[in-house]
């Protein structure tokens, strides 16, 4: 399987933790989780917010373009740009991911399963895409046979 | 292609890169990637370093949840709710200047009353500051309460973090605890709130300045005005 049917995988997955992190945030409800509550703590943090947007809906957002990027990644033709525009998608929610995870230990010193899993999600889907663009960039004969 | 190749083979030994090549591609990603997480940290929740709430000043006398000289000629009434983010605002901020500017120089005392409305958290809360009232230590702790609710919100205020605010500000966690699990104060709660229903508080934070309301969290000046009116008003 290439590079962007992974990336599509990882990110159909991240979409799932997103949309249900987004759901629970726009519902009274609040998150399920195993053990202690942490996903509560969390959840109910000023840190899950960014005005009047939950966290969790950027991440919606950013796991879609991944998405809609690796399928497209996957087909020939794709234009150039998009390796490099989905991997800064990739680092962005990598380094945002972990800022909020050291918030979760440190600050909140409550931590979410749901949110560590879409951390790991982002950082394997960021790698994938790294290495994808070192790939690609390698050789011209590589260049002529990735993707399909 | 074949150029290419015969490129990267000149003796010189350079290795030529195509321009945009793997590392600058994705230098540039990832300077994008990172300034854009940045960006949302910086929109995001500031990360606070407060320092420790500032002990009770000892020239300003305090009797639970009262602050000032009893005989102070103007009374200030807040309403406030433990989960309300202008009222740590006001409690963090606003107050300290009235505290600095009346309260020490006998002028003002201040009264709190609680106006829970905000959940079970904030009953939680209140019900906590009451438990450190009974051992003289209201102030200290509702400005713990305050300053640990602006960095981690709702979660600042779980049974567990509630003790441990009570064990940093050397409370005997054994009559805290007791008072926390028994709901103590659940009758001035609720006493307080429907006080503040009966002057028609309708949300928090709300101050009756000697019975003079001031809605919401307003400017430093604006309750200033306020108090020197009072005072202007006292024969």
């Amino acid at each position: 399987m290439g590079a962007g049917r992974w990336v599509a995988l990882l990110a159909a997955a991240g979409l799932g933790v997103s949309a249900y992190l987004t759901w629970t945030a726009l519902t009274p409800g609040e998150p399920w989780c195993a053990g202690r509550a942490g996903c509560q703590a969390v959840a109910a943090s000023p840190y899950a917010w960014l005005g009047p947007v939950p966290v969790a809906l950027l991440g919606m957002g950013a796991y879609a373009v991944l998405f809609a990027g690796g399928l497209w990644l996957a087909r020939p033709g794709a234009p150039p740009l998009l390796l490099p525009g989905l991997f800064a998608v990739g680092v962005a929610g990598t380094v945002y991911s972990a800022y909020l995870t050291w918030i979760e230990f440190y600050v909140i010193e409550a931590v979410c399963g749901w949110c560590v899993a879409s951390a790991l999600i982002i950082t394997g889907t960021t790698v994938m895409l790294g290495l994808e663009v070192a790939r690609r960039d390698s050789g011209p004969a590589a260049a002529g046979q990735r993707g399909r | 292609m074949a150029r290419k190749r015969a490129r990267k083979s000149r003796p010189s030994g350079r290795v030529e890169r195509r321009p945009g090549g793997a590392r600058g591609t994705l230098v540039l990603a990832a300077v994008i990637g990172v300034t854009a997480a940045l960006a949302l940290m910086v929109a995001g929740p500031r990360l606070r370093t407060q320092p420790a709430p500032p002990p009770v000043s000892e020239d300003v006398p305090v009797a639970g949840t009262v602050k000032g000289s009893p005989d102070a000629p103007v009374t200030v009434v807040e309403f406030s709710d433990f989960q309300c983010r202008y009222c740590a605002e006001a409690a963090l901020g606003l107050m300290k200047q009235v505290e600095a500017n009346y309260i020490t120089t006998g002028r003002v005392k201040l009264v709190f009353r609680h106006f829970p409305f905000m959940g079970q958290d904030s009953v939680n809360a209140a019900l906590a500051s009451e438990c450190a009232a009974e051992q003289d230590r209201f102030w200290p702790y509702h400005e713990l309460l305050f300053t640990s609710f602006r960095e981690r919100g709702r979660a600042a205020y779980d049974v567990a973090r509630l003790k441990e605010y009570a064990t940093r500000l050397g409370l005997d966690r054994k009559s805290f605890d007791a008072c926390l699990a028994d709901q103590k104060y659940l009758p001035k709660l609720a006493e307080d709130f429907q006080a503040g229903l009966d002057l028609g508080v309708q949300g928090t934070p709300a101050f009756f300045v000697n019975g003079q309301k001031i809605d919401g969290l307003v400017p430093f000046e604006v309750m200033a005005e306020a108090i020197d009116k009072a005072l202007a008003e006292v024969p």
